[in-house]
């Protein structure tokens, strides 16, 4: 390991061990500062942002769970290996869950430190590296922001700590929950996707946790609900801000027992679950204004990962755009080659409120209304015109150009061709905030542009 | 004392170690007084055999790479950090077995367990674990306190030893405390000397 790589943080209270520990590393080439207290522990890691924490449980002046979790919050793709004595495997355990990378049970010997810090090694590097998209090939795109995503998914992926998507409608969080899932090693149990906002309050509870026959009115057999489907596997709450207040205490037991109890169940039975949830709200603005419960936010917001939207990942709405052309064309049998420049301009500027799902359904309309082989601004739908008009313009507009005076006296031809292009010059040469400004569609006037141009 | 009475004395202190390693909540009364009797013979036994000699307290392979790793000029400091980080152990649990005090006894149970594995003094390492497990029987509602974590075995089972089980564990962890202090102090002085011999020869 060269010495420009980020150092190995250590963090052990007793001198001694430190130094023992510190003289292995160092031995075998690693670059490693220590610290003897979680507090300056937690201000190296800040200032360091190593790859790879080996971390003593008991520290003198707080607890080493809560530290890994403070240092897994802000840099999930940290490889935490959590250093125990012998009895305490219990809280072992709970840091494996938590998303350590791995344990050591002290006294552990030159080799197997070595090896550990090895593996975390390999494994921190592709997160630190440019991360490729999830293997599943849902995601297009290699926008630094996206970058950021893939890379936090191959980094908790393997963790059992609990993974909490924001972002706006249309980002894609279900494929995030999707990508955690299949990166995971629990990709061979099922992905139970359960949307909180999609079903009634009264019904939720069974959804979640199932009932037994003759529970309520309408039970009329039993029913597993979506944490026992997901038993191995992975449940996926969408929407989890809407979640009933009664029913996020009960979510709140189970995410700390790991026991679910169906509707009209006399007892309780453990289940092996990893939650991922996602929701298009700020949950913090919930938990202040009282809708979603402040301790179920902290056990929930473990390793948050925010999908940017269209707006913010640069050229990666033309990627996204000339994948969906090639399959939507295939789909259609139509022969659409690719995206004019005039349209990948527009797109770029656009601020895509409905993200890629509004993008998709751009490309759909295109591919089923028209025959190709490029996508022409005539062909896009009145309404992207529309938003095209709040995007900001390429430049400042230019002052009228044409005044009522100057057209008294023309043919009423030429008086539209001169109302025309002025307008489109006022607007920065956007012909759809013109259109919009003249009350007509943006075909229209370039359709006319085009006879204009053919007449010379 | 001979090779193989040395063995000896190392297996005895093993079997000890193991024997508080097993955690009585999923016995029955048969079964828990058969592993008391258990753990009173082989500390009667280990008790018997007296201390390891000074010559295999410690794994001298284990301890000789140790000081290879931290060099000539690593080495002095090491060794001042091991005295005194030995001495403060011995200091606690000193303390923690006179008052008595098991949240204490476990705490330095716990250091010491690791630092006599990183020197390779095995003996005490098993012996510091068998402590270790006798504390957390000695105090079983401490357990779930926080900060009392540590080394010990695991006590999953809903029964909860009576008054009686814990005066044996308490008499259990005085009888292995003894034994632990008599060789942290020889793994004490043997680290002082060898801290000594360094200085001289710098």
């Amino acid at each position: 390991m060269s010495a420009e790589a980020p150092p190995l943080l250590l963090i052990e209270d007793t001198p001694s061990l430190q130094m023992v520990y510190e003289q292995v590393l160092r031995s075998a080439g690693h670059v490693v500062r220590s610290e003897a207290t979680g507090a300056a522990g937690l201000t190296a890691f800040r200032r360091l942002r190593p790859g790879v924490v080996l971390l003593d449980l008991m520290l003198p002046d707080c607890d080493g769970l809560d530290l890994m979790r403070s240092f897994l919050g802000e840099l999930p793709e940290t490889r935490v290996i959590v250093i125990t004595a012998n009895g305490s495997i219990n809280k072992a355990v709970a840091a494996m869950r938590a998303g350590a990378h791995e344990f050591l049970v002290k006294p552990f010997d030159e080799a197997r430190l070595l090896n550990s810090v090895k593996n975390a090694l390999e494994a921190a590097r592709p997160a630190a590296a440019s991360a490729p998209p999830p293997g599943n090939g849902a995601f297009v795109g290699a926008s630094e922001a996206m970058q950021a995503v893939y890379g936090k998914i191959a980094s908790v992926a393997r963790s059992m700590a609990t993974v909490f998507i924001t972002g706006e409608s249309g980002t894609g969080k279900e494929l995030c929950a999707q990508a955690v899932h299949d990166q995971s090693n629990r990709a061979r149990g099922a992905f139970i996707a359960l949307n909180c906002g999609a079903i009634p309050a009264d019904l939720l509870e069974s959804e979640v946790f199932g009932h037994l026959k003759g529970a309520f009115t309408g039970a009329i057999s039993d029913k597993p609900g979506a944490a026992a489907a997901a038993d191995g596997g992975t449940l996926f709450l969408d929407e989890v801000c809407e979640m009933d207040l009664n029913l996020q205490t009960k979510l709140l037991r189970f995410l700390q027992t790991s026991q679910i109890q169906p509707v009209g169940a006399a007892r309780p039975r453990k289940v092996d679950v990893r939650i991922v949830c996602a929701t298009n709200r700020d949950p913090l603005e919930e938990v202040r204004k009282g809708r979603f419960r402040e301790d179920l936010y902290y056990r929930l917001h473990v390793v948050p990962i925010h999908m940017p939207p269209l707006r913010a990942r640069g050229t990666d709405v033309l990627a996204i755009a000339e994948q969906a052309l090639r399959r939507f064309s295939a789909e259609e049998g139509k022969q659409f080659e690719g995206l004019s420049p005039e349209v990948a301009d527009l797109f770029l500027r656009l601020p895509w409120p409905g993200n890629v799902r509004q993008l998709l359904n751009v490309m759909r309309n295109v591919v089923v209304l028209h025959g190709g082989p490029r996508v022409t601004l005539a062909m896009l739908p009145l309404e992207l015109h529309h938003h095209a008009e709040l995007a900001p313009a390429a430049g400042a507009a230019p002052a009228p150009s044409v005044t009522l005076a100057g057209l008294v006296g023309k043919p009423l031809a030429e008086i539209e061709r001169l109302v025309i292009e002025a307008t489109i010059a006022q607007h920065g040469g956007s012909v759809p905030r013109a259109a919009r400004v003249l009350d007509v569609s943006p075909s229209t006037i370039y359709r006319k542009l085009e006879a204009w141009a053919r007449a010379g | 004392m001979s090779d193989r009475l040395d063995g000896t004395v190392a297996a005895v202190t093993e079997l000890l170690a193991a024997l508080h390693r097993i955690g009585e909540g999923r016995l029955d009364s048969a079964e828990r007084e058969a592993l008391r009797t258990a753990r009173r013979l082989a500390e009667t036994l280990s008790l018997r055999l007296g201390p390891p000699r000074p010559a295999q307290l410690v794994d001298r392979e284990r301890y000789l790479r140790l000081m290879e790793l931290a060099g000539p000029e690593g080495a002095q400091e090491l060794l001042d950090r091991l005295d005194e980080d030995l001495r403060q152990v011995e200091r606690g649990l000193a303390r923690g077995l006179a008052e008595p005090n098991v949240a204490e006894v476990r705490a330095q149970t716990h250091v010491l367990v690791a630092l006599a594995g990183a020197v390779g003094a095995t003996a005490l390492q098993r012996l510091a674990e068998a402590l270790n497990g006798a504390a957390h029987g000695a105090a079983p509602a401490d357990m779930d306190r926080p900060g009392a974590e540590g080394p010990g075995p695991e006590r999953p089972g809903p029964e909860r030893p009576t008054c009686e089980c814990l005066a044996a564990e308490r008499a259990a962890m005085e009888r292995l405390g003894a034994a632990t202090l008599e060789q942290l102090g020889l793994l004490a002085r043997f680290i002082a000397a060898e801290r000594a011999a360094i200085r001289t020869v710098a």
